[in-house]
């Protein structure tokens, strides 16, 4: 009964939300690693995506299992989070710490790096700025491989878990 | 209430089986004797609900989690079959593979329920060297990564592009207990516990009924917390609440211990009741048996008011926490700006590769930082997909930044005193009014409305110009002298949306309103005809002194269909539209003013179209007691009046 009720109360404002505009366009993330794209909104089209996005709690990967903690992206990302999925999944805030020198996402992949100076990565990091994103284009995991490296060649940083 | 429920016939109780081994036949009747299979902590943990008919029935939907063929309606059976199989011999296996990606999940029941085994361990006093010997690889890795120090509810809150969002989304953060990844600005690693349903399909008519009739499935996932933070802080622009729980390390194990219990079944989503919020607190229930969380909750289940629900008990909430948005970090960097930075920004963000400003290389910073932050909130979609002019811009702008080589002073970022959604109204109203008309009679008026917030009420943990209403209905008697019914007036909706976005320079966003429902046509003649109604106005509006001051106008249409409307061509439509507008006023965080005006022109069909004004002040006394003055004028008929509302 309630459900019932449920389904009317909603059903009005599903119609204004299907008003909404679309993003219609979507990218193919074949080779995107685990970007946000990727794992949010993998083989979702425009107008369900916009559902998805606004009605809560519907998430279309169903890949996250609370036990085996997997996902469809290759690697054990979510037992063992690790510096590269971590530079894939916050690839757009980061690009912004670096250009900036410092902010959160630096500190926090400082220290899953096991880096020992969070300011000096994100000086390191900003001064390669033109290195890490040659070209808007370059991909997530692109952008993972030349972090990694970057902070693994400095020894000073002593980043000993770049994973 | 456990010596009632047990002498009751219908009452689930354990049953020992012959064959049972003795010791389990000795703890399915201590079981039995205190009461337990019908006692609050077993029932929380195996989600059993009373059924209209005096009987249980969990809301798990998975087969796997229950052991008795007959466990999602039988408490009882459940607790005696759990016994059973924890001392059922160990299974001799060979050992996993070795596959660090997914360890294969032990079948044997002291692997699959931790947290019923540390109860009933506890109520029953079970003697660990007397249950066999299991390993359970999967349950140990499992508490290793996750093993948490601490745990909060985050409140997502509200996305002001989509209405129906408006009711937030709420989950679980476990804070690590790894002191290298813990501390001050590193929850980002933190994990996510998330209740979220799995569509399966791609057809938004589906999808939406679907939805709402509980027909996805819906699970508990962990992702780590930086998938939440850029879903809804950067790429929703939502604001995060974050309230940290006391609970003691015993709490957080059974926690843990029942989120594992959880991940092997799965519960039907509805969209409105057993939801992302129901669950999460249904959740933290099982390790909290002692505080009534989800009592209560009736037809729908806001996720604000699990926040109050939790704030309701009194040390549960150690800590509340501020995540500013992409947005809300956008506006507090344009408010430190000066107007030559703000010129600099908003051409950095259209045309990043423009000629420097002439500023000094600070304020040239703040400028850049800003234009980023524009960029990203303009172009979230496309960022998102690592595509298109929005990234091409980003690239060129925050090369252009990082080769200044200097770093940004940190941003305050701290919440508004005004947000919170544990300090707004209640979600649901009820009230009552009386006044006079300018004819000398009397009106009185009643107030329904199930959820949630209209521009009037105080803003205080609401987005501060969106309203959100499903179905608000008034009831209104207007009598000079005697009370008749043709003078009864209904006006409900069954949706009332109205955003207001008061132009700014960072954003030329549409101000709107929708209105459909029905009401009583009081201006074509009496008794007033009943009619379906679908109203949509459009237009601008403009903010001042932090919004507190807001004037809106626009244009409004509508289309009115019901027998006895006076329509078009003779017809039973009535189309109209004309000129809509008002003011908004926040006197102080209790006290709104709202005055709002409409003149809806029907050419060329019969009756009166009269201008409509409302006027209304209103004083939130109380958390759940609000004060409200009311004006309405109707062409020529116009009262005034006085509602005592009730939030709850």
């Amino acid at each position: 009964m309630r459900k019932i009720a449920a389904t009317a109360a909603l059903a009005l404002a599903l119609v204004t939300l299907t008003a909404a505009p679309a993003s219609a366009q979507r990218g193919s993330y074949g080779d995107a690693g685990c970007g946000l794209g990727s794992m949010i909104f993998g083989s979702t089209p425009g107008i369900v995506q916009v559902l998805a996005a606004t009605t809560n709690g519907f998430l279309f990967s169903q890949t996250f299992g609370i036990t085996f903690g997997t996902s469809n992206c290759g690697s054990n990302v979510v037992s063992q989070v690790g510096a590269r999925n971590f530079i894939q999944t916050n690839r757009q805030a980061l690009a912004k710490d670096i250009a900036k020198g410092d902010g959160e996402t630096l500190a926090n992949l400082s220290s899953l790096a096991g880096c020992s100076d969070p300011a000096a990565v994100g000086q390191r990091l900003q001064a390669n700025y033109a290195t890490i994103f040659p070209t808007a284009q370059t991909s997530d995991v692109e952008v993972s491989d030349r972090i990694v490296d970057l902070l693994g060649q400095d020894a000073t940083l002593a980043c000993d878990n770049l994973i | 209430m456990i010596a009632t429920l047990g002498a009751c016939a219908s009452a689930p109780r354990p049953v020992a089986l012959p064959a049972d081994p003795p010791q389990v036949q000795a703890l399915v009747a201590a079981a039995h004797q205190r009461g337990l299979a019908h006692s609050r902590q077993w029932l929380t943990l195996g989600h059993w609900r009373p059924t209209t008919f005096g009987g249980y029935e969990s809301e798990a939907d998975g087969a796997a989690f229950f052991l008795a063929p007959t466990g999602k309606t039988d408490p009882g059976a459940e607790l005696a079959a759990t016994l059973r199989a924890f001392f059922a011999p160990a299974p001799a296996l060979p050992p996993p593979p070795p596959d660090a990606v997914r360890p294969p999940p032990s079948p044997h029941a002291l692997c699959r329920f931790p947290a019923r085994l540390a109860w009933l361990s506890t109520e029953l006093a079970i003697d660990p060297a007397r249950l066999p010997a299991v390993r359970c690889p999967g349950l140990e890795r499992f508490a290793a990564d996750l093993s948490p120090r601490g745990v909060s509810l985050v409140f997502s809150s509200y996305y002001l592009g989509a209405p129906a969002s408006a009711f937030g989304h709420t989950f679980l953060r476990l804070h690590r207990d790894d002191a290298r990844l813990a501390g001050e600005r590193r929850e980002l690693l933190d994990f996510g516990i998330d209740f979220s349903a799995d569509v399966d399909t791609t057809n938004a008519a589906l999808y939406a009924f679907k939805g709402l009739t509980g027909q996805f499935p819906g699970t508990f996932k962990r992702v780590p917390y930086y998938y939440k933070v850029r879903e809804y802080n950067d790429h929703e622009s939502r604001d995060l609440w974050d309230y940290e729980l006391a609970l003691s390390p015993a709490q957080l194990r059974q926690l843990l211990a029942h989120l594992w219990e959880l991940g092997q079944t799965h519960f039907d989503y509805y969209y409105l009741d057993e939801n992302c919020s129901y669950h999460i607190l249904a959740a933290l229930e099982a390790a909290l048996p002692h505080l009534p969380l989800t009592d209560g909750f009736g037809v729908h289940v806001i996720p604000a008011d699990t926040v109050k629900r939790l704030m309701e008990h009194p040390g549960l909430v150690r800590a509340v926490r501020y995540r500013a948005s992409l947005r809300t970090q956008l506006v507090r960097r344009v408010a430190q700006l000066t107007d030559a930075q703000l010129d600099a920004a908003h051409a950095l963000a259209d045309d990043p590769r423009a000629a420097s400003p002439a500023l000094p290389q600070a304020e040239l910073v703040a400028a850049m930082d800003a234009a980023a932050d524009l960029i990203d909130l303009r172009h979230a979609d496309e960022l998102l997909r690592g595509e298109g002019v929005g990234a091409d811009k980003k690239h060129a702008l925050l090369a252009r930044r990082a080769a200044l080589g200097v770093t940004s002073p940190e941003l305050d970022l701290s919440a508004t005193e005004l947000s919170g959604p544990h300090l707004a109204h209640g979600s649901a109203r009820f009230g009552f009014g009386m006044g006079l008309t300018r004819a000398g009679g009397v009106v009185q008026t009643l107030d329904w409305r199930p959820a949630m917030h209209d521009l009037a009420d105080a803003p205080r943990g609401y987005p501060e110009l969106a309203s959100l209403e499903f179905f608000p209905t008034r009831l209104r008697l207007t009598h000079d002298p005697a009370p008749s019914w043709d003078d009864l007036a209904l006006a409900s909706s069954v949706v009332r949306v109205t955003t207001l976005a008061p132009l700014r320079r960072i954003e030329h966003k549409v101000s709107w309103r929708l209105d459909a429902g029905v009401t009583t046509l009081e201006d074509l003649g009496r008794p007033g005809a009943l009619a379906g109604q679908l109203r949509l106005a459009a237009g601008a509006a403009l903010g001042w002194l932090d919004d507190r001051v807001v004037v809106f106008a626009g244009a409004d249409t509508r289309v009115l269909g019901g027998p006895s409307v006076p329509g078009a061509w003779d017809g039973p439509v009535r189309l109209s539209a004309g000129p809509w507008g008002g003011l908004r006023l926040r006197l102080s965080d209790p006290l709104v003013a709202l005055v709002t005006a409409d003149w809806l022109l029907s050419p060329w069909q019969a009756g009166p179209d009269p201008v409509a004004v409302d006027a209304t002040l209103r004083w939130l006394v109380t958390e759940h007691l609000g004060l409200s003055l009311e004006a309405r004028l109707r062409g020529e008929a116009a009262d005034a009046q006085l509602l005592a509302l009730f939030y709850y």
